[in-house]
């Protein structure tokens, strides 16, 4: 025993980050590897039921804060939201808050059109990118409750029936920061509908805003991300296409047991190191 | 001059500002847009400020540094992106953008995802039950990562609503703790600012 | 012309040579895991010169000319009366420059006093409302869903929040009532403290997952340049770098 603590005491921290690789990256090749069914948490439903409620036509407002640090845990959210307003004829105002994001997003939309139910959306008719704006949100939403469209200083045809902020039935922001509490601060101001995608790390910051109403549905982290992908496939979606999230719930799992793992070891240096000062 | 008139106006505009959270019209809708207009106009001048300062850093860095070759290197991506950008534009499927996609997301991305690691390393060393305290801290923690995985609730059925039971009461009891204090501070800030007893953002 | 172009579409617009630079620059990046290297130097360089001309240009593309070059061209060409308050705004902007000097820094005051005005002006009604609204919110009625689950999620919630508080706003010894009630505080403060680490763990996890399906993706890809830079690091540690590095005596 003493010489199984003395290894471990002193373990090269390589060795870990060598585990923790390893244990992401091999349930990829072997995907039957915790392939576990799970349920869906209430504000994933919250956020598919409201998008399923919205009539053709209507407008939502996508706030796109994340640039690629996050794309992991964000960017299966919002391919799965924007399917799901295509799917339903709604349009989409994409706005940018960052400048790095504003790639991600334009390639993320010409991926999708590539698929063949969505190959008719047109940039400017069925989504536009608004772009990024050198001001903060409260300063934009002051600007888009005067007028929306002068805001941005873009043209389409999506604008049309489009003249403040009122007209668009739901907002939702993806962020991996605090950022969505600019938006909750002039929730209540505005009376506006909103919903939030937040990773996992900033996911229990936002419980609170859920509990008071200012947040109506949030996605929470990979799980929750997984979670909307089987919403959408279990109402006629197609697995093959929407599989991103859910392909890294076994490597989640797994990872995590070596988490729990190395967790355990810690305790028992201490348990054991303890015992022994005692004698 | 220096200083008064500047908070003298600033006094002005804070009520100006509070007064516009009561009330509606034309006088408010022109005040608003002349401020937004206003601050999107100033902060695009301020971003000419930001380029001029990195080719100030680098410039000294390549003439006095030791990393010279890094930062002529730096300068050179640059100036290749800026000639991509003239060449074929700058939409999906250019040169631009596949130097995006293809560089500076797997750069940016793993750059961020090296936090895993250390995470797990520091977790390993550091998070031994020690109290009553940390046993709450450690119990709460695996029980939240258990109801976010698929295996918790396949072990047991309950795991979820566990891990919802402590995200809603004694999670969110604490964050909204957290919450009032930090409007309380905000608050006691912005009246600071508004009196002009904050005054570290001007200079003499 | 059509060299650069011949040039440019067997490169960077190759599909093969696309994945196998971005199966490289992760390998590179993870290399730090190692030991910091001139690999991860080499990255990082790249990495800051690709978001800077990224960044540039899309700001000259969306800010610049939308915002700054197209109304200064339309004042020249149809001058209004309210174009005067862009010319204004554009004099505020321009006190900017004024911190770099010495002596004059103050004139860009009279521009941060109006920014902090509106922050201010803003601020102070939203955050009593915010206030308001948590503070509200708490006092639900009881009995709205009978159910053990929600009865008691109703007693933490608002002896929680009240005994986390105690523990924070009363600095007067805690003994006593006082003692008990921030001892709770301490223990829903830890509780919280406790679920956003594992919150953290997961969030970060998943982001590594990310880029580990990328390397899964390619595995071919992965193994070749992997062992290439493994055999890289040992010969750069073996031969070239010999001094001990700093971080060796912290690696235990």
């Amino acid at each position: 025993m003493e010489k199984f603590i003395n290894i471990l005491k002193k373990l090269d921290r390589r060795w870990i980050f060598l585990m923790i690789f390893l244990s992401c990256i091999i349930p990829f090749w072997i995907p039957s590897l915790f392939d576990q069914e799970f349920s869906t948490t209430k504000e994933t439903q919250r956020v598919y039921d409201i998008v399923d409620g919205l009539k053709e036509n209507d407008a939502v407002f996508l706030d796109w804060a994340f640039d690629p640090t996050l794309q992991a845990e964000l960017l299966p959210m919002a391919e799965q939201f924007l399917k799901q307003c295509f799917d339903k004829k709604i349009r989409v105002f994409i706005y940018y808050p960052f400048i790095s994001a504003i790639s991600l997003g334009e390639n993320m939309l010409e991926s999708i059109k590539k698929e063949e139910k969505y190959s008719y959306i047109e940039n400017g008719v069925d989504f536009i990118h608004l772009g990024y704006l050198p001001i903060g949100v409260d300063m934009m939403m002051f600007s888009m409750y005067s007028d929306f469209k002068s805001t941005f200083g873009k043209e389409g045809k999506i604008f049309r029936g489009i003249k403040t902020f009122n007209d668009i039935k739901y907002l939702m922001a993806f962020a991996g920061s605090t950022y969505p509490e600019s938006y909750i601060l002039l929730q209540r101001r505005f009376g506006f509908k909103m919903g939030a995608g937040v990773t996992a790390v900033t996911g229990p910051d936002f419980v609170p805003y859920l509990q008071t109403g200012q947040l109506d549905g949030m996605l929470f982290g990979l799980k929750g991300a997984a979670e909307y992908e089987n919403l959408r496939i279990s109402k006629g979606a197609e697995k093959k296409l929407n599989h991103r999230a859910n392909a890294g719930m076994a490597s989640l799992t797994l990872s995590h047991l070596v988490m729990f793992l190395f967790i355990g070891l810690g305790n028992l240096i201490y348990f054991y190191d303890r015992k022994h000062k005692k004698n | 001059m220096k200083k008064e008139l500047p908070l003298l106006l600033g006094f002005f505009a804070t009520i100006g500002w509070y007064l516009e959270f009561f009330f509606a019209g034309t006088f408010f809708e022109n005040w608003k847009m002349f401020f937004t207009t206003g601050f999107r106009s100033v902060a695009i001048v301020t971003l000419l400020v930001g380029v001029v300062n990195v080719l100030k850093v680098n410039y000294s860095r390549i003439k006095y540094n030791n990393d010279r070759w890094f930062s002529v290197y730096q300068m050179l991506i640059i100036i290749v992106m800026i000639v991509f950008a003239l060449l074929r534009g700058t939409s999906p499927g250019t040169p631009f953008d596949a130097m995006f996609t293809f560089g500076f997301v797997p750069l940016d991305a793993t750059v961020f995802s090296l936090l895993a690691f250390y995470v797990a390393s520091a977790s390993y060393r550091s998070f031994k039950i020690k109290s009553v305290e940390s046993a709450f801290l450690l119990i709460a923690a695996i029980l939240i990562m258990l109801s976010k995985m698929p295996l918790g609730e396949a072990m047991w059925s309950k795991i979820p609503v566990i891990g919802e039971w402590i995200m809603d009461g004694p999670t969110s009891a604490g964050k909204r703790a957290i919450l009032f204090g930090a409007f309380l501070g905000g608050l006691t800030m912005m009246i600071r600012i508004a009196f002009g007893l904050e005054r570290s953002h001007l200079t003499e | 012309m059509e060299t650069i172009n011949f040039i440019l579409d067997n490169t960077i617009m190759n599909t093969t040579f696309q994945a196998w630079i971005s199966v490289l620059f992760t390998l590179m990046m993870l290399s730090f895991l190692f030991k910091d290297n001139p690999l991860y130097k080499l990255g990082e360089n790249t990495f800051l010169g690709i978001s800077l001309g990224y960044g540039w240009v899309k700001l000259w593309e969306l800010s610049v000319v939308p915002f700054l070059i197209r109304p200064i061209k339309d004042a020249y060409l149809d001058f209004q009366p309210y174009d005067l308050t862009m010319i204004f705004w554009l004099l505020m902007g321009f006190t900017m420059f004024f911190r770099f000097s010495r002596t004059k820094a103050w004139v860009a005051n009279y521009y941060f006093a109006f920014l902090f005005a509106y922050i201010a002006g803003y601020e102070i009604p939203v955050q009593v409302q915010q206030l308001f609204i948590q503070g509200s919110n708490m006092m639900k009625p009881l009995l709205e869903y009978p159910t053990f689950f929600e009865i008691s999620k109703w007693f933490v919630i608002i002896f929680g929040t009240f005994s986390a508080l105690m523990y924070f706003f009363f600095s007067k010894p805690q003994k006593g009532l006082l003692g008990r009630t921030a001892r709770i505080g301490i223990i829903i403060l830890m509780i919280n403290f406790g679920s956003s680490f594992g919150a953290t763990v997961m969030g970060r996890i998943a982001l590594f997952i990310g880029r580990a399906q990328v390397l899964a993706a390619d595995w071919f890809a992965t193994m070749v340049l992997s062992s290439l830079i493994i055999v890289f690091l040992f010969v750069y540690f073996k031969f070239i770098h010999k001094e001990p590095g700093l971080d060796d005596e912290q690696m235990h």
